[in-house]
Formats: structure tokens, C-alpha cells, sequence
């Protein structure tokens, strides 16, 4: 009775858009914005002897895993897990059931199942006329089996070459190419009429279905106090608009694109979000930012300069998952928040450190709010190139990696905010990344 | 208690070695040895003489030191490398063919953990071209390994071991010459003499000069195939992998002048070009990209006995070198192992801006060496070596990249007692040595990367390393040995500041530091007429923190050298050696080694899944076997014959760490089983020999590395002309 009375007392709240922690269920109803998938298994990445991402060497073990909510499971991988560091990466795309990306071999885009048996090779395609590198670049799906990959040329400003910006289609199904080509931004003048010729390495990507546009984000690397957005006609690949925005100096993500963070979210209105950063005044250090939500308006081709959801909070955006109902979750670090500093000004609590926590935004009020469990805040997490949160089927997944406990992943309704506690993952292991695999609904 | 005795070194089987009595200690040139002729295995009668050489001692001391005489070898066209890798505990893992880069380690602890000298002197005074795959081995009579216990006296901050090249003493006047051609398209000639004019000026010139084109085939390499719309398995010819080396070195000077036993000055200069074909893995492939080493340096040495008072002796040598290299990927293109090339909008190693980049590396080292004896059984040696080293970096074609300059210096004080008892049964040494380093760095792009951002621009570290030995003889078929030493090995330039094609930077790394233990058995049992049989055991421990370890990059398919904090390494290694006469030698050797990570933690501060696992990439289970046959006189009173076989055995180990992840699914360094022959014929003693020689004879697929294959079967001859 006691217990249900608690259960009830939770539920209240999490229909009060509070985000406490129950183990009560209800009956689930499709969150608009957030994606739907059948045979719904989880990927979860790990590393040893370091953390992965960046310039990683560490070895990288994939478990599949076919829930995340299970909160006795303890998941290791002692003798388990499919050890991909001699073939890929973990920064990479998925769809449906597959991997995409560009392997370590560096010679061609790959589609790619990581199974028990190992890395399973479904189609390889080796670049034709223009070469990516590998982890740098960004992508949309502009349909279902059409793939669009974007990256800077790498020239960074050699004494004979100017940069350019390269994009390859391809159909998923054989990975084969649609289309390759540039954007023609060699020659592009910036905001004060200079000509940029190092573009930043992979830029940011996503795709506006309702009046077929990509949405790409970049920036001028010799002039980082902002960056461009370019309105790309999706079928011609043709750059149709570009703008300047100085409310931010970058986009959260400039090299890797999203193939291991998210740094852009659409909702159900096909509104497109950018994650960015800026150092902050007076910082000690470049490390010390805090950031800005901005968005693109529907059919739009500018931002909307009255919206920046995230103005007044402190701490460095570092991954955003849209929720549905107008709320993201937002990965943040925030030393001072985490109680490391006095002011974020400081550069010591910046760096590798416990300084990172999850909140939900809600981007109507601009109000943020620490995601909670029995009342209690998520711990401070450490790593900032990881995604260990994601959101498929009514339900986001939390992953955290906590200085005093083993990793493990929370779990929230999305039809009632409630939060409980799920899995765990085995301690001694850097947990980098979880990714949902399955068949689109 | 001396005694006569028939010197029979055996080194790894090699034949048995030339016997000589040195007159100089451990990484001294000798300059007197009792036989004024050389004298090679293929004609070598067992020579009595009384007393001990200095090789010998070296061998039969307080330290764990394998002494490998070269000239039993300077026919074949095995080169330094090749020869060091046969040594018990000693592994070279090779990247590819002739010129490629490798990585060498003694007793398990990483290649760059050991220090190279010649003479003495940082091999690296010769400048970062010249090194154990290109250095004339006819200028050299022996090599020194020492593992895990590095004597003061050469002035080496090496955590893990130390190779010393011991030039030729040879005085009278001589010329070597000799060419080799290969497969592969590998050439190679050496020349080397020395001159003393009637005024007694010494003239020692020696050139050296190889090439290879090193096509070998390469198994199982991804092509395109249109027709199966997939990458196929092909094996395929390496295209571009041309690699060219000379190296020229002159020395004029004087001995036995009232003011100096010896002073030489003298100057070297080398030139590489390399192409590269490979990233870290075989899977990246380049067509254009290459590497230019230009280095020449100028040299004194000066010695004299009884400098101030009896027993006194003072070394002194002076080096500045100019060490220049040069990374060329200026084609935007994308290649692939059939050759063929689609154009790309990146350079092919970093896969950023065209780059001409040049690294200058001036280095001046300083070293003096002051030796005392104290009658018969004492003595004392103070060695300093000042090591000065700079980084110049800059671009010629990518506009983005910030020249910089980046210093570091390092002073090795050391300080050796040595002493003997009960007549050379009991040997004691005990050193203590101080580790002085200045860095001041330059360079901050790609701080995320190197950690420039993390260090301060100037800085100066002090550390104290102390070591002993002792060595008592219970007869001359038993001895036992133990050695200990607290060391220090500063970051070597390569894994501080990167080589600007495949290492990267990393200013981050802090100084290794070790307890290496040693503890072995040797002795020699004389059967009379039924042979001789040498052995020798070890065991060594080596408890490491902030041990460095290259690994391999994920961001560029390339390499960086990191501190992997703690470390212990613990294994053993045997050597058993029959020899019958002067005409069979059989040897073998087993290494087997354990390398566990201590980490408790990780980085984050939490535990660690890896702690006391094996640390993965690294070979645990090797050997070799030798047979060495000698025919002397076998058509007229002054020829031999010499016939040697050659198995080299490394068990297969992971890529990544053991216990974690499926079995199935995880990558391996495949097992290297190695046969190689090669037969000499001497004739006008030694004047003229021809070497016939085939290597990996089974043309087995063979990797040190991941996906780095070695080449396959391979056949030399070898002709050498030895005037004297």
C-alpha cells in the first residue's frame, strides 16, 4: 500500500513535467519527433585501457544487448563482446539494422553488421571522385535508402589549393553513388568580404524533409567568432542560401559531424536545433564555454534570431536528444555546476573530470531542469566525446559513467517522465556509446 | 689461478668467434688486441692464449651481456638488425623489407626503451639515418646487448637495455670491399680501409651505400574488384617502397703520441630517401609520399692512459651533428595496391593539406670518461655524457602549419665502483647515475593531440638511478650472476616530438622509470673430444612506471607514444650451445616473456578492467636455432666453406587486450616460423668469399606487426673482397 502510494505520488509528478524515478508503467503512446523502431536491440561500446573517440587507441568492444532496462543485468565483457579495433570505428552512422561509415582501411564508404562473429561486411564502395576522411564528415538521410555525406576537401590552407566543401550521395541499399560533387563554396566570401579557405573539417548535417533542404552548418577556421549555415537543395545538391550567426562562435561539433555525438535535433514541426559553444569572457583557458540552442524555423532560411533556449544557463553543450513535447536532453558540462570550481572561468575543472550531468531543457520556458532518479540528480558523468544517451520507442536511455559507481543507463518515459534505473555495465571499462538498432516502423 | 685455455666463444651459433684480448673495458674501442690479423670462423683454429679476453669477461660478468662477434658474418648480408634479432631476449619487429622502420626490444621492454651507442657515443651522433638496418657491418668487430642492467660508463639513460657497436680496432692498413645483389631489387656495397702514412697518420674512410626497390608480394590485400562489386583478397607487388641509403664517414688522427694514445677527428655524413608505401596497417596505402633523411656530423675522440697519475685514463669525445628530415605528400591521391589512383583532395598520410615538411634536429653531445684503477682489482669510472637536442619544424607548402622550435637537453652523470676478489671468482659493480633533463617546446598545433596546451613551454626534471652486480664463478662449468638497477629512460626525441610522417607528438610523456632484476647461471662443460658445451640461463623481472608504448592511432591510422603508467615485465630466457671442433656448432635459444599491465586505476580514476593482464601487441614466446657448419681447407690449404641454417620461431599473440571480447573476433599477429640458409666460400684467407644466401626459404607470410607483412623468400649473393 505504502508502496503505491509512492508509485501514485511519483506519477503526479511526472505529469507535471518533473523527471523523477518510478518503476511504474504506463501504457505508451507514440512522442512525436522521436523515432519508432520494431525489433528494437541495443549496441553498447566500450573501450579499454582509455577512452574512445578522438584520437583514441584504445580497444573497442561492441555488446548487443537486447534491452537496457533490465536493472539487474550486469553486462561484461569478460570473453563477450565483438572486438571491431582492428576494422572500425566507433564514430559512425546507423540505420535500421546496419553500420555505415568509412573504415580503417580508408578506402571506400562501408556498410557493416557487428555481429558475435564478428564485423560483417554487407557492401563496400571505394570513393570515386571524391575522397573523405575517415571520421570527418558529416551526413543526412534525405530518404530512406538515400545517404548524403558532406566534408571539407582537407585543404587547410595550402600555398597552390583552396578549400572546398565535398558531398557524396549514395543508396544505401548497394551503397551505390547517386551523386558526388561540391557545394562551390571555393571563392566563398565570409561575412566581412573575406574569402574563406579553410573550412572547418566536417561541419554539421541534417536534413529538412518538408521543403527538401539540408541544413548544413560550418565554419571559417581562421575566423572563429562565428559560423555558416548553408541551405542545400537536396535533390540538386545546389547551395541555395547561406547566413552568418554571430551568437555563437561554433557549432558544438566541427570535425566529427554527428557520427558520435548528437549536436542537432529536429522535432515534430521539422524545426532544426544547433547544439553550439563559445569561450567564455575573461576565461582562463579556450576549454571554458558555454552554449547556445539556436534554431532554424520550418521553411526558413535564416535562424530565428528571437530563439537561443539555452541563454542564461552556464556550461559547455555537449550532446542534445530531442524528447518530444518541446524538451531535449542535454548533455552539459558545467564544472562549476558539479561543484569542481567557482566560477567556469576556471580552467582547472575543465579537462577530463567528473564535470559533466544530464537535464532536460525545456525550450518553451527556457527552464532546465537536472534529470532525476528517486529525487536524487543523475551523477556527474566524466567524458565528453560519448554518447551514451539515445531516444527510440517512447523512452530515453541515460547512460552515466559516475566516479564512485559502475557505468549504468537510466531509463525515461517519454509518455510520463519517469525515470528508473536500468542496466548496468560492468566496472573497469571506458563506456563510450550505446546505439539502437532495428527496423524502422 | 690462471690458466690456459682454448677460447671458444660461441655467439648464438654462429660459428665460433675470432679470439681476441682487449685491452679496453666495456664500450671503449679496443685498440690492442693480440692478434694484429683477423681472423675469421671459416678458418679459425682454436687459439690458446692465457688469460681471459675482455669479450669474454664481458660475458662471463656481473651483468646479464650478450656479446655477438659480427665478423663470423661480414660475408653473409645479414645486417646489424638481422644479426641482433638472433639474440636471446632481443626482438626486432620490422615493418617491411630493406630500410623499413622497426621497433626493438630487449627482454620485452619496448625498442625505445634501449639505447643504441657506437663506441660508447649515442648512435644517434650519426644522425636519425644511420641506424642497425644501414650501419656498415664491416666496420664493426663486436656488439655489446646489455639487458636490463646498463653499466655508467655509457652514460645511457636506457630503462629496458643498451646495444653498443664496438668498431673495428683493426690498425694495419686494409681494404674491405664487397657487393651484394638481391631479390627485391637490393643492392647493396660497402667499403671500408684504413691507411697509416710514414709519418703515422691514420686514415679511416669507409662508404656504404643500399638499395631496394622492395616489391615483394604482399598476401591478401584489399582491390577492388568491379566484377564482384566488393574488395577482393589479392596478393599483390609493393609499388612504392624504393629505399636508398649512403653513408660515408672519414677519420684522420694519431696513436701512441706522447699527448695522446689516440685523437681522431674526423666527420660522416649520411642520405636516405624512402619511399612509403604503408600507413600502420597494410589496409592504408600510399603511391607518393617520402621521406628524406640528410644528416652529417663532425667528431673528436681523444684518449690517453695516465693522464695525471698511474692508472689513469681519460675518453673524451665531441660530437655536433646535423640532422635534417624531410616528409614530401604533396599528390592529392587516393591509391590503391594495384597501383592504380583516383585524385583526392588530401595527402595521403594525414589526409589534410599538401605538406613538404622538414624536421632539423641539431644535436651536440658531449661525453667524458674518466676510468681509475686501483691495482689489479679496483677500480673506478666516471662518466658524463651531455646529450642537446633540437626541433625545428616547418612547412614549405602547408600554409597552416606554425613553424616551431622545440629544445630538450639531458645530462647522464654516472659513477661506477668495480672490484674483484678470490681471484676473479667473485665480481661486484656498483654505479649510481643522475638523469638531468630540459625541455623547452615550441610547437602547439594539434595540442589535443601532443598535450602542448598541458605543458609548461620550459621545464627541468632531476632523477637519481643506482644499479649492482655480482658474479661468482664456482667453476668454469657453473656461475651465477645477479644484477639490479633503479633506472630512467627520458623520452627519446621520436617519441617526444613525433617524425613527422607516422608518430605523432606527444608532449605529455613523462620519464619511464624501472627496477630491472636479473639473475642467471651460465657455465661451460669441455667434453674433450667430444665437444663443448656452452649455457647459459636468466630470469629478469622489471617492475616499470610510466612505461612508454607506441600504439597505434585511431585518428590517423598512425602512431603515438604514451605512458601506460605501470608495468611489470617478468620472464626468462636460455641458451644451449654444442659446438664440435671448429667445424659444427649447434645453438638454440627461448625467450619467453610476460608483460602485465599493474594499472589498478584507469585514467578516470577507476578501476580498471585490464590490471594484471597481459599487455596485448607484444611477442611472449620466441626462439631461435642455429647450425653453423665449417669445411676448412676443402680444395686448397687456405679456403673453407662455411654452411649456416637458421630458424627463427615467434608464437602468435592479440592485437588488442586478451580475455575481452569474443575469441572469434579478435585480431592476432599470426605465428612466424623462419628458415633461412646461407653457404661462403672463403679462399686466400679471407681475401676472397662469396656468400649465397636465401631467406624466409619457405616463403611463409610473415608479420611482426599487424597487418605489416615482411618479405617472402628472398635470395642474396654476396661477394667480398678483404685486402690486408
Amino acid at each position: 500500500m505504502k508502496k503505491s502510494l509512492i508509485y501514485g505520488i511519483a506519477s503526479l509528478a511526472m505529469l507535471a513535467g518533473a523527471t523523477a524515478c518510478s518503476d511504474s508503467k504506463d501504457d505508451p503512446k507514440d512522442v512525436a519527433g522521436t523515432p519508432q523502431v520494431n525489433d528494437l536491440h541495443f549496441d553498447i561500446f566500450v573501450t579499454l585501457d582509455g577512452a574512445g573517440g578522438m584520437n583514441s587507441q584504445s580497444s573497442i568492444l561492441v555488446l548487443s544487448v537486447n534491452s537496457l532496462e533490465d536493472k539487474d543485468a550486469v553486462y561484461d565483457f569478460v570473453n563477450a563482446g565483438t572486438d571491431i579495433t582492428a576494422s572500425l570505428y566507433e564514430e559512425s552512422i546507423t540505420k535500421g539494422e546496419y553500420y555505415y561509415m568509412i573504415p580503417r582501411s580508408k578506402d571506400c564508404f562501408g556498410k557493416y553488421q557487428i555481429t558475435p562473429e564478428g564485423v560483417k561486411t554487407i557492401q563496400e564502395r571505394p570513393f570515386a571522385k571524391n575522397t573523405f576522411k575517415d571520421r570527418r564528415y558529416c551526413h543526412a538521410w534525405t530518404g530512406d535508402n538515400t545517404l548524403v555525406i558532406l566534408g571539407s576537401n582537407g585543404d587547410n590552407g595550402s600555398k597552390s589549393d583552396k578549400g572546398e566543401i565535398l558531398w557524396t550521395k549514395y543508396d544505401t541499399r548497394n551503397l551505390s553513388i547517386i551523386g558526388e560533387g561540391d557545394l562551390g563554396l571555393n571563392g566563398f566570401k565570409g561575412k566581412d568580404g573575406k574569402e574563406v579557405v579553410y573550412f572547418s573539417t566536417s561541419g554539421l548535417a541534417r536534413y529538412r524533409a518538408s521543403d527538401n533542404v539540408i541544413v548544413y552548418a560550418f565554419q571559417d577556421k581562421s575566423d572563429e567568432t562565428s559560423f555558416y549555415v548553408a541551405f542545400i537543395d537536396a535533390d540538386t545538391m545546389k547551395v541555395k542560401n547561406i547566413v552568418n550567426e554571430d551568437r555563437a562562435e561554433f557549432m558544438a561539433g566541427t570535425a566529427y559531424g554527428e557520427l558520435l555525438q548528437n549536436k542537432m535535433m529536429v522535432d515534430e514541426n521539422d524545426n532544426i536545433y544547433i547544439a553550439c559553444n563559445s569561450e567564455m569572457p575573461d576565461a582562463e583557458s579556450y576549454t571554458c564555454q558555454y552554449g547556445s540552442l539556436l534554431r532554424i524555423n520550418n521553411g526558413q532560411y535564416d535562424f530565428d534570431k528571437s530563439f537561443n533556449a539555452y541563454s542564461g544557463h552556464e556550461g559547455k553543450l555537449v550532446t542534445i536528444d530531442y524528447l518530444g513535447s518541446g524538451k531535449c536532453l542535454c548533455y552539459i558540462q558545467d564544472p562549476k555546476y558539479c561543484g569542481l570550481v567557482a566560477s567556469n572561468t576556471e580552467k582547472a575543472g575543465w579537462g577530463s573530470n567528473y564535470n559533466c550531468y544530464y537535464a532536460v531543457l525545456d525550450m518553451a520556458s527556457n527552464s532546465l531542469e537536472p534529470v532525476k532518479c528517486n529525487g536524487v540528480n543523475l551523477p556527474y558523468c566524466l567524458g565528453t566525446f560519448a554518447q551514451r544517451s539515445l531516444v527510440v520507442n517512447n523512452k530515453a536511455y541515460i547512460g552515466v559513467n559516475p566516479e564512485h559507481s559502475a557505468p549504468c543507463i537510466y531509463v525515461m518515459d517519454l509518455n510520463t517522465w519517469e525515470v528508473t534505473k536500468g542496466s548496468t555495465i560492468a566496472d573497469g571499462y571506458t563506456f563510450d556509446m550505446i546505439r539502437y538498432l532495428g527496423s524502422d516502423k | 689461478m690462471e690458466k690456459f685455455f682454448c677460447i671458444s666463444i660461441i655467439a648464438l651459433g654462429l660459428g665460433n668467434m675470432p679470439a681476441f684480448a682487449w685491452h679496453s673495458g666495456p664500450g671503449e674501442v679496443s685498440d690492442s688486441l693480440v692478434e694484429e690479423e683477423p681472423v675469421f670462423a671459416n678458418t679459425l683454429k682454436d687459439l690458446v692464449v692465457n688469460g681471459k679476453s675482455n669479450l669474454e669477461k664481458l660475458q662471463t660478468g656481473a651483468l646479464n651481456v650478450t656479446a655477438i662477434d659480427i665478423k663470423p658474418l661480414v660475408n653473409t648480408s645479414a645486417t646489424l638488425g638481422d644479426i641482433i634479432n638472433r639474440a636471446p631476449g632481443v626482438r626486432v619487429r620490422s615493418e617491411g623489407g630493406k630500410g623499413s622502420d622497426y621497433d626493438l626490444s630487449i627482454n620485452g621492454m619496448s625498442g625505445n626503451s634501449i639505447r643504441y651507442f657506437i663506441d660508447g657515443v649515442p648512435l644517434e651522433t650519426k644522425g636519425t639515418g644511420v641506424n642497425v638496418t644501414n650501419f656498415p657491418i664491416n666496420l664493426i668487430d663486436h656488439i655489446e646487448i646489455y639487458k636490463g642492467v646498463v653499466p655508467a660508463s655509457l652514460g645511457g639513460d636506457a630503462l629496458g637495455g643498451a646495444i653498443n657497436i664496438i668498431t673495428s680496432g683493426r690498425k694495419k692498413n686494409y681494404l674491405d670491399a664487397s657487393v651484394s645483389a638481391g631479390s627485391y631489387q637490393t643492392y647493396q656495397g660497402d667499403l671500408a680501409g684504413s691507411y697509416t702514412s710514414s709519418h703515422g697518420i691514420i686514415i679511416k674512410p669507409s662508404l656504404s651505400i643500399g638499395y631496394s626497390k622492395n616489391d615483394y608480394t604482399v598476401r591478401g590485400v584489399r582491390v577492388w574488384s568491379e566484377e564482384d562489386d566488393a574488395f577482393v583478397s589479392r596478393d599483390m607487388k609493393r609499388f612504392h617502397d624504393r629505399y636508398f641509403s649512403a653513408v660515408a664517414q672519414m677519420e684522420v688522427g694519431v696513436e701512441k703520441r706522447s699527448w695522446a694514445d689516440m685523437f681522431f677527428i674526423g666527420g660522416s655524413w649520411s642520405e636516405v630517401r624512402k619511399d612509403i608505401q604503408t600507413g600502420a596497417v597494410q589496409n592504408v596505402v600510399y603511391g607518393k609520399a617520402e621521406r628524406h633523411t640528410s644528416d652529417w656530423s663532425l667528431l673528436l675522440r681523444y684518449r690517453k692512459r695516465n693522464l695525471l697519475t698511474d692508472g689513469l685514463t681519460v675518453n673524451l669525445t665531441a660530437s655536433y651533428t646535423n640532422d635534417n628530415s624531410c616528409t614530401i605528400d604533396t599528390a592529392y591521391r587516393k591509391y590503391s595496391w594495384d597501383g592504380s589512383w583516383i585524385p583526392s583532395n588530401r595527402n595521403e598520410i594525414s589526409g589534410n593539406s599538401r605538406m613538404m615538411r622538414h624536421y632539423r634536429r641539431p644535436l651536440t653531445v658531449v661525453r667524458v670518461n674518466l676510468d681509475y684503477t686501483l691495482g689489479d682489482w679496483h677500480s673506478l669510472n666516471l662518466n658524463c655524457m651531455v646529450n642537446a637536442n633540437g626541433n625545428h619544424r616547418y612547412d614549405d607548402m602547408d600554409a597552416s602549419f606554425e613553424p616551431s622550435t622545440d629544445y630538450f637537453t639531458k645530462t647522464i652523470l654516472g659513477l661506477t665502483y668495480t672490484q674483484s676478489f678470490a681471484s676473479d671468482r667473485l665480481n661486484n659493480t656498483l654505479f649510481i647515475k643522475d638523469y638531468i633533463n630540459h625541455v623547452k617546446i615550441g610547437q602547439t598545433d594539434e595540442y589535443w593531440i601532443t598535450g602542448s596546451n598541458a605543458m609548461p613551454k620550459s621545464s627541468t626534471k632531476q632523477n637519481i638511478g643506482c644499479g649492482l652486480g655480482s658474479r661468482y664463478s664456482f667453476f668454469d662449468a657453473l656461475s651465477v650472476r645477479g644484477s639490479y638497477e633503479n633506472t630512467v629512460r627520458l623520452p627519446l626525441a621520436r617519441e617526444l616530438l613525433g617524425n613527422g610522417t607516422t608518430v605523432y607528438p606527444n608532449l605529455r610523456l613523462h620519464p619511464e622509470k624501472s627496477h630491472n632484476f636479473n639473475i642467471g647461471l651460465f657455465g661451460s662443460v669441455d667434453m674433450g673430444e667430444y665437444g663443448n658445451i656452452t649455457y647459459e640461463g636468466d630470469a629478469f623481472y622489471r617492475k616499470i612506471q610510466d612505461y612508454i608504448q607506441a600504439k597505434i592511432s585511431e585518428a590517423e591510422g598512425m602512431m603515438q607514444y604514451d605512458n601506460v603508467s605501470n608495468v611489470s615485465m617478468k620472464g626468462c630466457e636460455g641458451q644451449l650451445t654444442y659446438s664440435y671442433g671448429s667445424w659444427l656448432s649447434l645453438s638454440g635459444n627461448v625467450s619467453y616473456q610476460l608483460a602485465m599491465d599493474m594499472n589498478r586505476l584507469k585514467s578516470d580514476g577507476k578501476p580498471s578492467a585490464t590490471y594484471r593482464n597481459k599487455v596485448p601487441n607484444k611477442p611472449w614466446l620466441y626462439g631461435n636455432a642455429d647450425l653453423t657448419l665449417n669445411f676448412d681447407r676443402m680444395f686448397t690449404k687456405d679456403d673453407g666453406l662455411r654452411f649456416n641454417y637458421l630458424y627463427q620461431y615467434v608464437h602468435w599473440f592479440f592485437l588488442t587486450w586478451e580475455g575481452y571480447g569474443w575469441l572469434e573476433t579478435k585480431s592476432r599477429i599470426p605465428t612466424q616460423n623462419m628458415h633461412s640458409a646461407s653457404l661462403t666460400y672463403s679462399w686466400k684467407r679471407d681475401q676472397y668469399n662469396v656468400s649465397l644466401e636465401c631467406s624466409n626459404i619457405f616463403d611463409s607470410a610473415l608479420y611482426d606487426n599487424f597487418m605489416l607483412q615482411k618479405p617472402g623468400r628472398a635470395f642474396t649473393v654476396k661477394f667480398r673482397l678483404y685486402l690486408h
